[in-house]
Parts: structure tokens; C-alpha cells; sequence
């Protein structure tokens, strides 16, 4: 739309409006609750398909449909005429193995994606797992989704294994034994960071708590502590942290939802990508090489917009925190990257290449473009009536929130029939960058030295517009002179690598605003309830001589004790029916980090 | 009941009623009502008249002072002339004795109709008037209801064929008829004007005759009751019985304990104060005000100079909700190369410097352009 | 004050000393802005030398005055410049080596490993750190040999 707001209004709806009260920490938990729920409910099914046997195996995009009508069912009871906005704000997505986030397919799409996916190869088994649909044991689940409430975000991540199924002397279904291999390292090293750094930012309620092992000198919670920590632990199960990670600050209505399109001013938060694993890199090595660390600060961009480490975690403040770490047992040393999954399929003849199209869409209002079919018009009315946040093109249909108990064919063909004629909307509302596709990501580990060996002598010049990177971010190898094009045009020599990916949202709560009266941090979603890890086992562990992994042992100690520790408070999922009135169950637990 | 809503009356009978309507005091709250003036009761008109009849005399005078004045001069010369002659007659009869008396009757007769003619000439113009409207009653023709006023010897069977007669041969058509009350009336009146008074119904011509007047309104063709302006509106006016055609306030007077009146513009005019009504918009009226017809039902009328903005499709504008004002809100992209006026200006300020130059340039060299150094010889031969 | 064309004036002087003003004033706005290449008499001036400008991106002298550039490197020229680098470098070794074997009189020289010239630019050195970094074999994870490993969950589905 190219429009400017008024400077009061934007103090209202940026500072205003994101200041902690109860009614806001209200919505937040209600969408919270109806998060945890819908989380449990995807991975009650999972279990129910693929461990108890009793049922047929539900395949992917069916799954991802079920949990979007289940979570638009249980958001209709929220808050019914007392807000104006609510729906879902991260649309169901089940990622396998090495697809790193974006797979939530449309339920027609199946056919198309077998057709075009025919030869795909087993090395890549996460893509081989999407476009069958179904799951295997020894696969690397990740179900993500998201809810908001009046704008106040509350999104999920959490990654499960699936086992081949046995029967214990209790007649029950029980897995054959615990996941090993790269893929627990990565599992391990993704959970402990959760723990780890939902424990630091509940230090920063109580800044005087942290362990002086982390702090140093400083007694406040910084993104360069949060940086360390998460890399130490990274290092220690021998993982590297996947670009796209962040533990950043969440407002209302800007939840990173539309991280790349938008550059979002006063970012605030930690963000990984390969920039940071050419630093780590240079760090390394023996030589001197503090003056070659510095990057020069792009000139194309708003310094608020740009992140950087160097901010204080305060309270008052919603955080999401989202950690994917891929390991590196058994590969060549090599830089962990993403690659964007797109539909051409002349590009290669690779056997592990996928091809996909994108299916959650978030629109942009910066371009403002007058459409010329009338479709399309229609199309995106009904996209301005969604929210600012992705929307798929089943969300649009009135068949749309389907029945969960109750499977009812006819509507799923309503649907079918409703997302052809979106389809021919969609293509020019995308084509004129009215709404941009949410990628999809894959994860691979590309050999440092065909890196090295390859030159872009302009690589310092070169930005993808296409790409989907923090202002600040669009070079991967600044210091190479590497730009993304030429980062893709590598990956040909590239390997995938499994992603294991945890995500929560937390609210670091002052004094005043909790019932109790002291300051603790309310998990809004994740924790034990419906995050617990599954059974696996990796070969690595913290090494207790170092002293930021002390550090880290004391945080989990402190977050343990009731008394004098860390407070943490944790939101239930609701109970299984619906029709009652929410249970607002929020009843204090401790943070449980499980460490040999 | 038989009532005059413009004065405020009452009357027992019709008689009565159509008494007062063509009484100067009716008349006159007439065109109090058009003025939008409450209407005044009969002591307070016969004040102003006689406020007004002085007024008006000392006007007069004061207008016609000079003529007054010419006349009592020629009056004066008369009469000394008439002094003069009276006092010639004696002395010729005195000389002349009593030998010429047969001639003086001559002179008498002849004198008299001088002395009379003179009498005449010293007469006011009332009496002259006077005279005429004699006349006039004596020629009187009574032209029936069923006669056509304009043509001659056409009787019709009855009121309505002639009328239809008028319409169709001579264009002659009843304004409003719709608010019509008494058309036998009307006609009747039209009657007079013509038999009577020999006046044209629509110009100011008087003729000698009904015959002179009749030729005269079927040679010019004002067989037309004229509707145009205010007063021939009003000449008519008693006829006519307009109050259905006002705007109700018929709620507001319920609401007030009205009568149940229907004639509401009389309790508006009574309830409200006059700074009221001059507040108040003219919904009863059509006026143009410049850009638009406001019609007294409410509706506005454009002009056709403004029509292509009355053809513009202006997509509506936009109202973002709070989450996309706050995405909006939190945007630094900027698309389009910010407006830098000083740069701008400075940029045409160069343009325009570099152009200036050029010319002067031009100028000064125009001086010695065609100064030839070398002969060139044009042919080279 | 006379015209512009007016005979005595003094045009000539007038006319100069503005020219030479407002040069001036111009020249050292280009200047303070960096635009001026630096004198002939200093030394970082590249009179005489080789004007190149895709030499000077591959060195990394041209400085970026933006988003957008019309000063390109193609690949091809790059090759052709690191080669031509490469072979200078051996041309000037060769020359130092004919000087040596002309003037002195040992009989066996023994070669000794030339140490690389000095990378000199910032990418080189990047390169160079993180080639060490990957030849560093004893550079591994820090896996605890006698360490449990790590555990979590348990035999149920959580």
C-alpha cells in the first residue's frame, strides 16, 4: 500500500500497545493454551498412526490440514467479539529429517508432487518421507505451529522420532530402543540449548541470579551470552546451529512471521547464519586474524533493522526463541546452508533433488499494484481479511475449518475444488510481489574448500532480492566475498543434513504483573508437557571443565530449585474437549534439563 | 368552516370569506407570507396604511411638487385668463350695450365650452379617471362563463368546453391547476378584465373596446394567463389554495399538542421565533447554488460542467487494520528515491544557468560572427 | 557599472579571475569530496602505472560507492589476472635467480623454498586462515572418551 503512519500512531501500535499488562499477558496465554493443544493433538495423531497401529497411517498433508482446523475449531471459542484479529500465525508444517521448515502442502497437491518427485533417492530421506507422505521409523519429526491472539503470537516447534513400535511385558507399544547417531546429537544438542537458554532468559527477570560463570562482568543477559552458550553447546555434541536460528524479541503482530520481507525496525534478538560459521571459522585458526573478523556495515540499510548482538534482555519482553541444529559426525568439514526447494525441474539432474512449490504465502503492503484478474482481485480481499500473518490458500475457503472428529469427504472435495480456482489467483499475486511464498528449506552441508577454491571477486555487490535474509544479513560470506547467488550455484556440490529443531515462545514477566508478585518468565508454549524429548542417546556430552558448561550445570541447578532458583511457569494444554470453558491451568513448574 | 389561513381567520359563511379575500388587507398578508413575515390583523394594516397614506402624500407631493406646482401655475394663468376674458366681456358688453346680446350667447356657447374645456383641463387626474371608468361601465359586456374570452360570438355548451376550446385553439391553459379552488372564479375574473377593463391578460395594453382588446391579444397572441413573476402570481392568488403543498412539520406539531392542523407552516412560523426560520434551510424551495439543484424533496441535482468528476470510479479508500498498520508502521524499506527539493532546485538552477550562458554567449558573439580574418573566396576559382 | 560590452572594462582580468575562482572553489570541493586522483609527486599516485580497472577490483582497491556499480571483473579476466599475477611473480624470481647464478660462483645452489609473497589482501588471508583451520588435523570435536553420552527420554512415547 506505500503508506506512511503517523507518528502517534506508530508509538501506540509499536511501544504502546507491547507493554506487559494483564490483559495482554491474557491473550497471550489463551493462545498459548490453544498452541500446546494443537501441538499435542498433531503429535497424539502421529503416535496414533505410526505407534499404536490401531488406525491407518495418516499421511503428511492430511496431518497438516487436521491441525489447522483444529487450531482455527479451538480459536473460535477465544475471545469471540472482544478482538478484532485472531488465527492462525504459523500454519501446521511437518518437516522430515533434512527439510529445515516450510513443508505444509495443500491436500490436492499430493499427485503433483509424486509426479514430479517420481526418482527421487533415498540419501535424501526427508524429501523422499514428504512427497510419500508417510512416515518411517527413524525419521526426525518437526511439527510447527503458531496462534495469535489480537496480534500477541504464540508459535511452537518441537521435533519427535519415530520408532518401530514393540510390545513390553505390560503388553504396551513401546519404542525399540533410543535413537542413535548424528541425528540424537542433533536432537540433544537442540533440546539442551532450549533449556538452556529459556533458563537465561529467565535469569534476566531476576538478573542477580545468573551464574558468574556466564555473566563475567556484566550481570545482565546479552544476545552475546546467548550466541556463546548456544554455540558452546553446539560444539559440545559436535552440531552445527543452522542458519536461521534466532532467539530474537517478539511485538505484536510482528513475530517474525515476515522476517525477510519486511525490514523490521528496532530488531532485537540473536540470529545465526553462515556469516557467524565463517567467523567461528577464522576464529580458529592459529593466525591472526582479529582485523580480517570486521565486516563493514551495509550502507542499503536502516541500522535499527540490522541485528546485532549487543542488546540487553529485559523484562517485559516476548521472545521467541527457535534453534535448529544440524550435526556434523561424519561429514567433510563444511558450511551448513539452506537451500531454497523451488519447482523448475531443468535445473539438475541431481537424484536428491526436490521439487516443490511453496504453500503459505505472507503478504507484503509495501508494493501496491493494481491487479488485473478479477480472481485474483477477490483473492486478495479475501488475504487482507486473513492478517498480516502466512496465510494458506485453504485458510480461504468456506469449507475451511474441517471437522476433526469427524472426517467428511464432501468437504475435503469443497476444498480441492476452491484451492483450483485460488491457484490461478495466487500465481499473479506472487508474480507482482504482493505476497511472498514462505520457502522451503533444506538443509545442506557444503565442503569448505570448494568454497575456498571458488572465486566471486564482486561477491561483496551481490544480494539475491529473492532471498528471504535479515537487512543486515545478505551476503552469507562477507569475508569470502561469497554472495548468496554464488552460494547457490555451489550447492550442487553440497550433502544434506538432518535438522532437529526446537521453538518456543516466552514472556520475561516484571514484578508487577504476576499474580505472585516476583518477576518469573512464562513459557507460553513448549515445556514438559507437550515438548518432552524422545528416547535417544548421543555419544557426546558437556564437558564439565569448561567453565561456560559449569555455568551452564548451575543454571539448570537453579532452574530446579523452587525456593531460590529461577522461576518459570508453564502453560497447560487445554483438556480434550473444547465445548467446556478453557481450563486456564498455569501451574508453576521448573524447567527439567535432563543431563547425564 | 370557512377560514383564511394567511390572516388567521375565521368566517361563518363563503360570502364572507371571499369578502375578505379580495379586501387590501388580505392582499397585503399575502405578501407577508411570501416574504416569510407573520401576518398582521386588520388594526395594525389599517395603522400602517394610514401611516403609509401620509407617507405617501407627502411623497407624492414632494415627488410631483413640481408639477404640482407647473399645474398650479397653468391654473393660475388660466384663471387670469379667465379674469382677463370676464373682464373683456363686461367692457364689450358695457361698450357694445344691450344691441349686441344675440351676439354674446354666440360667445358664450363658445366660451362656455372654452370655460368647460379649461374647467377640464384644471380637473385632477382622478376625475378623469372617474370619467374613463364611466365610460367603461357603460360599455361593459358581460362575457358569460361559457364564452370564449378571446373570440367573438363562440358560445360553448358549458364551462368545461370552453375552457377546452380556449386550451386548444388559443393556447389558453389554467396554471396549477391542481391547487385550483374556484375556476368559475377565475374565469370570471379574466372576464371582467377583458370585458370590463378592455386590459390585455398578459401586457399592459388597454384597449377602447373589448373588440379593440380581444383583436389585440389574438394579433399577439397573449391568450395566456401570465404565471411568471410574483405579482401576476399573486393578481391570481385568491383563486388558489397552495397549503397541501407545503412541507409538514405535521410531527413536531402532533408532538407539540398541534390541532391537528393540517396547515403546518403557520405553527412553525407561530412556535419558532423568526431567527429560526432564517436558520432554518429553504426546504420547501428549489434553489441552484451555484454547483448543485437542491430540490425540495431533498435530492441534489449537479451541474453538467462537473460531470466528469460525477463519472470518476475513485477505488475507495483503505482502512488497515491494526496488524497491518503495525507491519506498515514497522517497515524501513523505502521504495522510491526519497523528494530532495534543494537538490532539485539546485539541479534546475544549473540547468537554467547553463542554458543562460549559452545564449549570452550567442549574444556577444553575434557582434563579430560574420568577421572574416582571410577572404574566402566563395567560388575558389 | 559598465555593460559586458563595454570597451573599458577591464574584461580580460575580470573574466579570469572569476574563471579561476570559481575552478578553484570547484576543485576543492572534488577534492575534499576524494574525488581527485592524488598528485603525480605522491606516493600513492599510479601515474605511469597500468590503468586497470579490473586489476584494481581484484585487488580489492576500488572502493564501492554503493549499491549499484558499472565496473565489472568477469571470471575469465580474473583467471587471466591471477595467472599473469602468478607468472610475474615467477618472472621476477626467475631474473633474481639468472642475477644470482651470473655473479656468484657457487656451484650448487641449493633452492631454497621460497616463502609465498606475503598475501596481501584481506581475502587471501581469510582464505589462507581457514584453509589452516581445515588441514589442522588435530583439531576435533571434543568428544569425552570415557564419557556416558548423553540420554534423554525413556522407553515410552512422550
Amino acid at each position: 500500500m506505500a503508506l506512511a503512519i503517523s507518528h502517534d500512531d506508530t508509538q501506540v501500535l509499536l511501544h504502546d500497545k507491547n507493554v506487559l499488562e494483564e490483559s495482554v499477558l491474557d491473550k497471550y496465554r489463551s493462545a498459548g493454551q490453544i498452541t500446546q493443544t494443537a501441538l499435542k493433538f498433531v503429535a497424539g495423531l502421529i503416535n496414533e498412526s505410526y505407534h499404536e497401529k490401531s488406525s491407518h497411517r495418516i499421511p503428511i498433508h492430511e496431518l497438516c490440514l487436521l491441525g489447522d482446523s483444529f487450531m482455527a475449531t479451538c480459536l473460535e471459542s477465544f475471545y469471540k467479539n472482544k478482538v478484532a484479529e485472531r488465527g492462525i500465525a504459523h500454519p501446521t508444517s511437518i518437516d522430515v529429517d533434512e527439510i529445515a521448515s516450510g513443508w505444509s502442502p495443500e491436500i490436492d497437491e499430493i499427485e503433483q508432487l509424486r509426479a514430479s518427485n517420481k526418482s527421487i533417492s533415498d540419501s535424501a530421506s526427508g524429501s523422499r518421507r514428504s512427497v510419500d507422505g508417510l512416515l518411517q521409523p527413524g525419521d526426525l519429526v518437526t511439527i510447527s505451529l503458531g496462534v495469535h491472539i489480537d496480534g500477541y503470537t504464540s508459535q511452537v516447534s518441537h521435533t519427535m522420532v519415530i520408532y518401530p513400535v514393540s510390545t513390553d511385558e505390560k503388553e504396551q507399544n513401546v519404542p525399540q530402543g533410543p535413537l542413535l547417531g548424528s541425528k540424537a546429537d542433533a536432537y540433544a544438542a537442540a533440546h539442551i540449548a532450549m533449556e538452556t537458554v529459556v533458563s537465561l532468559l529467565a535469569c534476566a527477570a531476576t538478573p542477580g541470579k545468573l551464574p558468574s560463570a556466564l555473566s563475567g562482568s556484566q550481570q545482565n543477559v546479552t544476545g552475546h551470552l546467548i550466541r556463546t552458550v548456544v554455540d558452546t553447546i553446539a560444539r559440545s555434541y559436535h552440531c552445527c546451529v543452522v542458519p536461521g536460528s534466532k532467539v530474537r524479541r517478539v511485538r505484536r503482530f510482528l513475530a517474525g512471521q515476515n522476517e525477510g520481507v519486511v525490514a523490521e525496525r528496532g530488531f532485537k534478538g540473536v540470529s545465526w547464519s553462515e556469516s557467524h560459521q565463517e567467523a567461528t571459522m577464522l576464529q580458529r585458526s592459529a593466525q591472526d586474524t582479529q582485523e580480517l573478523l570486521k565486516v563493514q556495515p551495509s550502507k542499503l540499510n536502516n541500522e535499527s533493522a540490522v541485528p546485532t548482538d549487543d542488546f540487553t534482555v529485559l523484562p517485559g519482553e516476548a521472545y521467541v526463541i527457535d534453534i535448529q541444529m544440524a550435526p556434523l559426525e561424519g561429514l567433510a568439514p563444511g558450511l551448513i546452508t539452506l537451500e531454497t526447494v523451488d519447482n523448475f525441474s531443468g535445473k539438475s539432474h541431481r537424484s536428491d533433488q526436490l521439487l516443490a512449490k511453496p504453500c503459505s504465502y505472507v503478504r507484503d503492503f509495501a508494493h501496491s499494484y493494481v491487479l488485473k484478474l478479477k480472481t485474483s482481485r477477490q483473492l486478495l480481499t479475501k488475504i487482507d481479511r486473513q492478517g498480516v500473518y502466512p496465510v494458506k490458500l485453504s485458510y480461504l475457503s468456506d469449507a475451511f475449518p474441517l471437522d476433526v472428529t469427524q472426517p467428511d469427504p464432501s468437504s475435503m472435495e469443497q476444498l480441492s475444488k476452491d484451492l483450483k480456482s485460488y491457484r490461478l489467483g495466487i500465481s499473479e499475486i506472487t508474480n507482482n510481489y504482493l505476497a511472498i511464498p514462505n520457502p522451503i528449506y533444506v538443509a545442506k552441508s557444503l565442503p569448505w574448500d570448494k568454497i575456498l577454491n571458488s572465486a566471486n571477486p564482486s561477491g561483496r555487490l551481490g544480494i539475491d532480492a529473492n532471498a528471504r535474509s535479515l537487512p543486515g544479513q545478505e551476503l552469507p560470506l562477507p569475508r569470502l566475498n561469497i554472495s548468496s547467488l554464488k552460494l547457490k550455484s555451489l550447492l550442487k556440490h553440497a550433502v544434506s543434513v538432518p535438522v532437529a529443531r526446537e521453538s518456543a515462545t516466552v514472556i520475561i514477566c516484571s514484578g508487577d504483573v504476576v499474580s505472585s508478585g516476583k518477576p518469573e518468565l512464562l513459557r507460553v508454549t513448549g515445556g514438559s508437557k507437550t515438548c518432552q524429548p524422545s528416547w535417544i542417546h548421543s555419544k557426546f556430552q558437556l564437558d564439565p571443565n569448561d567453565p561456560l558448561v559449569q555455568g551452564i550445570f548451575q543454571l539448570a541447578e537453579l532452574a530446579k530449585d523452587k525456593r531460590f532458583g529461577i522461576a518459570t511457569r508453564e502453560t497447560q494444554p487445554l483438556k480434550r474437549n473444547m465445548q467446556v470453558t478453557p481450563t486456564s491451568g498455569s501451574q508453576p513448574t521448573s524447567a527439567d534439563v535432563d543431563m547425564a | 368552516m370557512y377560514t383564511c389561513n394567511t390572516c388567521g381567520l375565521q368566517f361563518g359563511s363563503a360570502d364572507d370569506q371571499r369578502l375578505h379575500m379580495k379586501s387590501e388587507w388580505h392582499r397585503y398578508n399575502l405578501k407577508r407570507r411570501v416574504a416569510q413575515l407573520p401576518p398582521i390583523n386588520e388594526e395594525t394594516f389599517n395603522q400602517k396604511v394610514k401611516v403609509l397614506a401620509e407617507a405617501p402624500e407627502k411623497e407624492k407631493t414632494k415627488q410631483t411638487t413640481k408639477k404640482e406646482a407647473r399645474r398650479r401655475e397653468k391654473e393660475l394663468l388660466l384663471e387670469k385668463k379667465k379674469k382677463l376674458l370676464e373682464a373683456a366681456r363686461e367692457s364689450i358688453l358695457q361698450n357694445m350695450g344691450k344691441s349686441e346680446l344675440v351676439v354674446e350667447p354666440e360667445f358664450e356657447p363658445v366660451s362656455h365650452p372654452a370655460v368647460e374645456i379649461a374647467a377640464d383641463a384644471a380637473q385632477t387626474s382622478e376625475d378623469v379617471a372617474e370619467q374613463l371608468m364611466e365610460q367603461k361601465l357603460a360599455q361593459r359586456v358581460e362575457i358569460a362563463p361559457e364564452t370564449c374570452l378571446f373570440c367573438r360570438n363562440r358560445v360553448a355548451k358549458s364551462l368545461e368546453d370552453n375552457l377546452d376550446h380556449m386550451f386548444k385553439s388559443h393556447g389558453f391553459y389554467i396554471p396549477e391547476q391542481k391547487y385550483l379552488v374556484d375556476k368559475p372564479g377565475l374565469v370570471k375574473y379574466l372576464s371582467e378584465k377583458i370585458g370590463l377593463g378592455n386590459i390585455c391578460l398578459v401586457c399592459s395594453f388597454q384597449g377602447r373596446s373589448l373588440e379593440a382588446v380581444r383583436a389585440h391579444m389574438l394579433a399577439k397572441n397573449h391568450c395566456r394567463v401570465p404565471y411568471e413573476s410574483e405579482d401576476e402570481k399573486l393578481e391570481i392568488s385568491e383563486f388558489y389554495d397552495f397549503t397541501s403543498s407545503y412541507a409538514d412539520t405535521d410531527a413536531t406539531d402532533a408532538a407539540q399538542g398541534g390541532d391537528g392542523d393540517d396547515e403546518d407552516w403557520e405553527d412553525v412560523a407561530s412556535d419558532e421565533e423568526g431567527g429560526d426560520l432564517d436558520e432554518a434551510p429553504p426546504q420547501e424551495y428549489l434553489y441552484n447554488d451555484g454547483n448543485e439543484l437542491h430540490l425540495p424533496t431533498g435530492v441534489k441535482v449537479g451541474h453538467r460542467s462537473l460531470q466528469k468528476y460525477y463519472r470518476q470510479n475513485l477505488k475507495p479508500e483503505t482502512v488497515l487494520t491494526e496488524g497491518q498498520g503495525t507491519v506498515i508502521a514497522a517497515e524501513t524499506r523505502h521504495f522510491a528515491k526519497l523528494f530532495d527539493r534543494k537538490e532539485v532546485a539546485t539541479q534546475k538552477r544549473v540547468w537554467q544557468t547553463e542554458i543562460k550562458n549559452k545564449k549570452l554567449h550567442d549574444k556577444r558573439g553575434a557582434k563579430f560572427i560574420n568577421q572574416q580574418k582571410h577572404y574566402r573566396d566563395q567560388l575558389l576559382q | 557599472m559598465p555593460s559586458k560590452n563595454s570597451i573599458n572594462r577591464p574584461h580580460h582580468t575580470t573574466t579570469v579571475n572569476h574563471k579561476i575562482r570559481s575552478l578553484a572553489k570547484k576543485r576543492d570541493a572534488r577534492e575534499r569530496a576524494g574525488l581527485l586522483q592524488p598528485a603525480r609527486s605522491d606516493a600513492r599516485s599510479k601515474s605511469g602505472e597500468i590503468r586497470s580497472i579490473p586489476i584494481d577490483l581484484y585487488k580489492g582497491e576500488h572502493g564501492s560507492h554503493g549499491p549499484i556499480t558499472t565496473k565489472t571483473l568477469s571470471k575469465k579476466r580474473a583467471k587471466k589476472i591471477e595467472r599473469n599475477l602468478k607468472y610475474a611473480e615467477q618472472r621476477k624470481l626467475l631474473v633474481d635467480v639468472q642475477k644470482k647464478a651470473e655473479d656468484s660462483m657457487e656451484i650448487d645452489r641449493v633452492k631454497s623454498v621460497e616463502k609465498r609473497a606475503g598475501e596481501t589482501t584481506a581475502l587471501s588471508r581469510v582464505k589462507a586462515a581457514i584453509f589452516q583451520v581445515l588441514d589442522d588435523s588435530t583439531n576435533t570435536g571434543l568428544v569425552l572418551e570415557n564419557g556416558n553420552g548423553t540420554t534423554l527420554g525413556g522407553p515410552f512415547f512422550p
